[in-house]
């Protein structure tokens, strides 16, 4: 009879303050890097409120680069001498680096929007008086490219909610990763040195390319958006169950 | 002390256990609690359980097949010698490993697949510079029979041994291959010991088949006050055998600690010498006599300090032990 039951925690390999201290040598290792981080991250923050297609492009370029460095220095170099099952990731993150290059390139080739706002449009105007804005720049601009804005005036229900919603959604998750989850960290009791940062650390960074990838998906098609969804939310969920067990073991 | 253990020492070779309550008073004045005046007079394991001391009073027990003594309470290192190459993790684990040779620990035991752990036991030991120490145990795990071969030659790499005390099958994974492996290095004088492992009470059903059918010299598997399903069938096996038994997750992955050190231990644990709960779940689980050792894990020097107090003393008789189960069921 196999009477005994595994726990979540039993597929942990490391304890909560292996992994902070990991966090906390990996962040004194790259130092000032953190800085740089914080940059950019202004930088794209500023940039989202402008709304251009290019200014999407550039971040995007950002956001590929940081899955990169975050796959081939974080994980290759930190994360996966503690935790085997890390070591498929490396190259799950560079890949997503790849396609999130694309998408940037993707993008950068549109034609730019006069009003340069159209997700904004929905975002700030409630949807009804922007849908119709945008349907009418989207249906002459981007007609034939699968974007999605076109013909929103003639739907007016599902497709316009769906999109008011991922627009709102979007920003919750930028804004839960630049800035929500590093200050509950600290709030929490870590040390500036153990925070999760957006362009530093997986867990923040795949929460904002979440965000960033469903603010593009009017301009990127479906397939892509799916696509370059698939490994955040792998990522997303991975370090959820580890979060989990780690927090099954406290007190141990 | 010292005069007490060499008595000890000669009750382990035959001398009835009564003649103890001549030599050791305080177990006899400690009789205000429900057990048996036999029980309470006999603490010591009974003569032809492999129980002996070392001659610093070390609890050991004898391994079956060679007559070797092993010291009760070993150390695993399952997730706490992870750390990587992290300079802080590894200055600590240093220290956890230095208790753990001051206070005379035995077996230490570990796995390909704790990450880093094979890597981060040969820098401490080579810190400490006294590798020769322990009894080195670990295991191949992996599916592919040219990868175990491999496995073995990564682990004395790691570890920076020249050969290995004990090498098992993790979990039972490609067990046909690799003890086919295991046994044809042991008969070269590379290993002394060939072993199979398993954890959780899984696939006890194979383990025992193994048993009956395989000269394995150890078996691993998961033990505790708590989790005794093996008491039925693998135990007895292994004594039947002439197979030394590691028992693994003794504290249950830490769930038992945190589930009874609030609690205050029962008042005769003095008499089983317990002075705290990892004692009294140490002293439980190397006290079956089928059970050569524990291997306890830990990231703490206090708790390596605590760990190695169930080397010392006396261990709990049948009686003590069916108490001790029965006081827990309580709390």
């Amino acid at each position: 009879m196999e009477a005994l039951q595994y726990s979540l925690g039993d597929f942990l390999l490391f304890s909560e303050s292996t992994y902070l201290e990991l966090l906390r040598y990996y962040h004194q290792d790259v130092w000032p890097t953190q800085l740089l981080a914080l940059l950019l991250a202004g930088y794209c923050c500023w940039q989202l409120t402008r709304a251009s297609q290019y200014g999407l492009s550039r971040i995007l370029l950002l956001f590929a680069i940081s899955w990169w460095w975050i796959g081939l220095n974080f994980l290759g170099n930190y994360y996966r001498d503690i935790n085997w099952v890390v070591h498929g990731f490396v190259w799950a993150f560079c890949l997503q680096g790849g396609g999130l290059l694309w998408l940037a390139f993707r993008l950068s080739r549109h034609q730019p929007t006069t009003g340069g706002d159209q997700y904004a449009g929905y975002f700030r105007e409630g949807g009804k008086q922007g849908s119709s804005e945008g349907g009418g720049k989207g249906s002459g601009e981007g007609g034939g490219k699968g974007s999605g804005v076109e013909g929103r005036a003639a739907q007016p229900s599902l497709a316009r909610r769906g999109l008011r919603i991922s627009m709102f959604a979007a920003w919750l998750l930028l804004l839960a990763a630049m800035l929500v989850l590093p200050v509950s960290l600290k709030l929490t009791g870590r040390h500036w040195d153990q925070l999760e940062l957006v362009f530093m650390t997986a867990d923040a960074t795949a929460i904002a390319t979440l965000g960033l990838i469903l603010l593009v998906r009017q301009w990127a098609g479906v397939w892509p958006v799916l696509l370059l969804m698939v490994m955040p939310l792998v990522w997303c969920a991975f370090s959820l169950l580890t979060w989990l067990a780690m927090i099954s073991l406290r007190g141990g | 002390m010292a005069a007490i253990n060499t008595q000890r020492r000669r009750l382990i070779k035959g001398v009835g256990f009564l003649a103890l309550s001549s030599l050791s008073p305080p177990l006899l004045a400690a009789s205000a609690n429900a057990l048996s005046p036999e029980d309470r007079v006999s603490p010591i394991q009974p003569a032809g359980d492999g129980v002996a001391y070392f001659p610093d009073g070390r609890l050991g027990k004898v391994i079956p097949r060679s007559g070797e003594l092993l010291p009760v309470i070993g150390m695993g290192t399952w997730r706490t010698f992870n750390v990587g190459d992290n300079p802080r993790l590894l200055k600590s684990r240093t220290q956890v490993l230095k208790a753990f040779y001051a206070q005379g620990g035995g077996m230490i035991d570990s796995s390909p697949m704790y990450g880093s752990a094979e890597a981060v036991l040969g820098h401490t030991m080579g810190r400490l510079k006294q590798r020769e120490k322990v009894f080195a145990a670990t295991k191949v795990w992996t599916s592919s029979t040219q990868q175990g071969v491999e496995q073995v030659e990564d682990s004395k790499q790691l570890w920076g041994v020249q050969r290995f005390d004990l090498f098992q099958v993790h979990n039972l994974v490609n067990w046909q291959a690799h003890l086919q492996h295991l046994l044809a290095l042991k008969a070269k004088g590379e290993i002394r010991y060939v072993g199979i492992t398993t954890s959780h009470g899984r696939r006890h059903h194979d383990l025992a088949d193994i048993m009956k059918t395989q000269p394995i010299d150890f078996v691993q598997l998961t033990y505790n006050i708590v989790d005794r399903e093996v008491e039925d069938v693998l135990l007895p096996l292994a004594l039947e055998k002439d197979i030394a038994v590691i028992a693994n997750r003794p504290y249950q992955g830490g769930q038992l600690m945190r589930r009874y050190q609030s609690h205050e231990l029962p008042h005769w644990a003095a008499e089983i010498d317990c002075r705290n709960w990892a004692e009294f779940l140490l002293k439980y689980v190397v006290s079956h006599p089928a059970i050569t050792c524990a291997i306890p894990a830990t990231s703490q020097v206090e708790h390596m300090h605590e760990n190695m107090g169930a080397l010392r003393g006396s261990l709990p008789g049948e009686n003590y032990r069916n108490e001790m189960v029965a006081y827990l069921n309580k709390l």
